[in-house]
């Protein structure tokens, strides 16, 4: 459980009070090395100078949107391709999860949500902690 | 093919050059030509028509174009839809202040828990605090809405830009036509006009009574 606890985790949002409120719930939750992004390519930055065991991600950003990133992940951009990603979004449309889903997402988690639902799935993405 | 008024015109010239006057007989002729310029005129009335329509939707266009610009799409976009933006865009700083301000408080609140001797309490406290913390997403989510507004009225400001842009080239094509069809009419007048002064003018040549005899012209000739 410690270790899941020390994992890095990477959230990334161009609403920076979105970014305070996720860090505070993942800090409630046990989680201390929590880094932000604002926006895509600096996510990409970001996971190519350092292994993160979980990405939690907005869709609706730009240039880059959550699912451009996930993709670029995903295609190899990074050190670690298969990181855990879980998308955060306002965007509820059936064919956004369906395509988050066949880009490889690992979770996705409806805007607004609490803190009940995001350990819910952060549990079905890391194992229980 | 030949204008009919240009035929009329031929014929009363031939009449002159052989007979110098028009005779019964050749009323029959004359009367289909003339038939044929009145059916010919029937067609320029055609043309006469189109012009007045033009004209008509000329002057449709130049009220579209005066009310338009009473609707003052210049101000439209410059003033209203700049306005809208920059209160649209307020709004979202506003509220991310605010939900900044209560994230704030409830740190606080969180930093006095440890405070709390009773622990039950003290959770019931943070699971508040927590509730606090998940609310502020309203920020995000009103941010959101805002921005997607925001996307509609630059493509209303886009739409009525091309709106006034395709007016405006419509009356101006508009009045090339009517000026165009004006030339062509103004043109055809003045044919007719030089035609039928030629006409008259040539009745002033040609055999004439009581016109000098050779030796008089002779003398005139060689003096």
């Amino acid at each position: 459980m410690e270790d899941i606890l020390n994992i890095n985790v990477l959230i990334v949002d161009d609403n920076k009070v979105m970014l305070r409120i996720i860090r505070n719930l993942l800090s409630q939750l046990g989680f201390v090395n929590i880094d932000e992004a604002y926006d895509g390519t600096m996510a990409l930055d970001k996971l190519k100078q350092k292994i993160y065991l979980l990405v939690i991600s907005d869709w609706n950003m730009e240039p880059m949107s959550g699912l451009e990133l996930l993709k670029r992940v995903r295609g190899g951009e990074v050190t670690n391709k298969d990181v855990p990603f879980i998308m955060v979004t306002a965007e509820s449309k059936t064919e956004n999860v369906v395509a988050a889903k066949q880009a490889g997402v690992n979770n996705y988690i409806v805007k607004p949500f609490n803190a009940e639902t995001l350990k819910t799935k952060l549990v079905s993405v890391l194992g229980n902690f | 093919m030949v204008d009919p008024s240009q035929k009329l015109i031929a014929k009363l010239y031939e009449l002159r050059d052989t007979k110098g006057t028009i005779e019964i007989q050749d009323l029959d002729s004359l009367l289909v030509i003339v038939q044929e310029v009145i059916k010919d005129g029937a067609s320029n009335m055609k043309d006469v028509k189109i012009w007045n329509d033009i004209n008509d939707i000329s002057s449709h266009l130049k009220k579209l174009k005066s009310e338009l610009q009473e609707i003052q799409p210049a101000i439209i976009q410059n003033e209203h839809i700049s306005d809208v933006n920059t209160e649209l865009s307020a709004v979202t700083q506003q509220t991310e202040i605010s939900a900044n301000r209560i994230m704030d408080a409830a740190e606080k609140i969180q930093n006095c828990l440890a405070k709390i001797t009773d622990s039950e309490l003290a959770r019931e406290v943070n699971n508040h605090i927590m509730v606090i913390f998940e609310a502020c997403d309203f920020q995000d989510l009103t941010g959101q809405r805002v921005r997607k507004v925001v996307n509609h009225l630059n493509q209303i400001e886009e739409r009525v830009n091309q709106l006034v842009t395709s007016l405006k080239n419509i009356y101006n094509e508009t009045q090339d036509l009517k000026k165009e069809t004006n030339i062509k009419q103004q043109k055809n007048n003045n044919i007719v006009k030089e035609n039928s002064e030629a006409y008259y003018e040539s009745f002033k040549n040609g055999p004439q009574n009581n016109a000098p005899d050779q030796s008089a012209i002779d003398d005139i000739f060689n003096s």
